[in-house]
């Protein structure tokens, strides 16, 4: 009971972050850039899957706002000339602080939070296959497991080829290791054939935030730094010193702008459409996502424990409940089956949470 | 960046529209598709907006879920927008993730 409380007094502290951080959407102007994520909820095991429990996780991607950068969003002047913030890159963050008071992650899978990474394989592209490898452990750390193998490209799901909804499944082939840390017997080699398969689809979308005053903020920032084509020019090869992976979303508007204007005198005109065009895009909010993933592997051992055949079934509902914030959600996901990681323990939950993107 | 003509990199973002399409089937949700689908259809004819606005498109739009793509699924589009690209085999520098918008991704491959 007294976890239950503990979980809902950390639920409400976070929607009143959420309902304090929405009280300043005068102020917003969205972006992808994400530096901070703070999710917290509650975990409802179903069937025989254990006792309830509350879970919170904050993220801090990044070195230090003001040492590498400041995000656009909260920017107060933007330096053109800065590279990106030194931000996460996908599953794993490179630098980042990361705090997790329970096994049951926002994100579902301690697989890929511990860490995979692509193989570039030579010659695969001409095969069109993908080579994949993965590195996993259980939540305690007993069995550590590592992958390598090969993917097929993605295909549609049988009627779902023109409908625009987001939708893949891939078949590949792994040879696994797996290294048990306390004890040598368990260790071995395994053959595995696996699938993933993925369909999803945004709701309801809106715009976060006035498409007009977000143009002007960006037509502003740019003509103050670079007012004339030439000015734009000379800043050209200062901006492309700087790895386009490291570049912020604007430095890179003023380099695709700049073969956009035909002439000098194009050139307010041109930074004009290009700040229209991109604060139209960044400001599309879906109200709701709803997504389902599946994936599974046959597993060739010689005596792999439960069955040859294991699943893990996703389904979750994304809600972006403040009508002018593209930061805020409600999360509910629903989780059945079996983790790579951690194939002896059968999930069987439904996730409550409240997120916040900052 | 080697210097490319805006003819050259309008038929760049195309392809890595292409490329994002065939690995998820989308184009990046019921409020762009429309858009995105006519500047693949003309890329140089389209508005210096539309060139903007698919310019601005986070892979997220494509992939949904918050955490994808995921490490193989970035493998895999990396390797999709290289081949469209007719760069197959160029290494992926890495640092990008859904939240990277489209001209971000075609940069990067551009200059990889």
């Amino acid at each position: 009971m007294s976890m239950l409380r503990r979980s809902a007094s950390a639920l409400s502290a976070l929607v009143a972050t959420a309902f304090s951080v929405a009280a300043q959407a005068d102020n917003q102007s969205p972006t992808p850039s994400r530096a901070i994520s703070i999710d917290g909820g509650y975990a409802i095991q179903l069937g025989t899957g254990g006792p309830d429990k509350g879970f919170y996780r904050v993220v801090w991607e990044g070195r230090s706002l003001r040492e590498h950068g400041v995000p656009f969003k909260y920017a107060r002047a933007l330096d053109l000339l800065a590279p990106a913030l030194d931000r996460a890159g996908g599953d794993v963050p490179a630098i980042a602080f990361r705090y997790e008071n329970d096994r049951a992650s926002a994100n579902g899978g301690l697989l890929e939070a511990l860490g995979a990474s692509e193989l570039p394989l030579p010659g695969l592209s001409q095969l069109g296959l993908r080579g994949v490898a993965r590195i996993g452990a259980d939540a305690d750390f007993k069995q550590i497991t590592g992958a390598v193998g090969l993917e097929t490209p993605p295909v549609r799901l049988p009627g779902l080829a023109n409908s625009g909804v987001s939708n893949w499944l891939v078949f590949g082939i792994n040879a696994e290791r797996r290294e048990a840390t306390d004890s040598g017997p368990a260790d071995g080699n395994v053959a595995l054939a696996t699938f993933r398969g993925f369909v999803g689809k945004a709701l309801g979308w809106r715009k976060s935030a006035d498409v007009g005053r977000t143009a002007g903020k960006l037509v502003r920032d740019l003509l103050e730094l670079a007012p004339t084509r030439a000015a734009a020019i000379t800043l050209r090869a200062r901006i492309d010193s700087i790895p386009a992976n490291q570049r912020t979303s604007l430095q890179q508007t003023l380099l695709d702008g700049i073969p956009e204007a035909a002439s000098d005198e194009d050139w307010v005109r041109t930074v004009e459409e290009m700040a229209f065009g991109e604060a139209d895009a960044i400001t599309d909010q879906p109200t709701a996502a709803l997504y389902a993933e599946g994936s599974g592997w046959v597993d060739f051992g010689s005596d792999p424990a439960g069955g040859r055949f294991k699943s893990l079934l996703t389904a979750s509902l994304d809600y972006w409940f403040l009508p002018t914030r593209d930061d805020v959600l409600l999360r509910l996901r629903y989780e059945f089956g079996y983790e790579r990681a951690e194939p002896g323990i059968k999930k069987n939950r439904l996730l409550v949470t409240i997120g916040v993107r900052l | 960046m080697t210097e490319l003509t805006r003819e050259d990199r309008r038929v760049n973002r195309k392809h890595v529209l292409v490329a994002l399409n065939k690995e998820t089937g989308s184009f990046g949700g019921d409020a762009a598709a429309s858009r995105v689908k006519a500047f693949i259809a003309d890329p140089t004819g389209a508005s210096t907006v539309e060139f903007a606005y698919v310019g601005g498109l986070t892979l997220r739009r494509f992939y949904i879920d918050e955490s994808k793509p995921n490490s193989a699924e970035r493998q895999s589009l990396w390797q999709e927008v290289t081949h469209q690209l007719g760069r197959d085999g160029v290494a992926n520098p890495g640092k990008w993730d859904g939240s990277t918008q489209v001209k971000t991704l075609q940069a990067i491959a551009e200059e990889a």
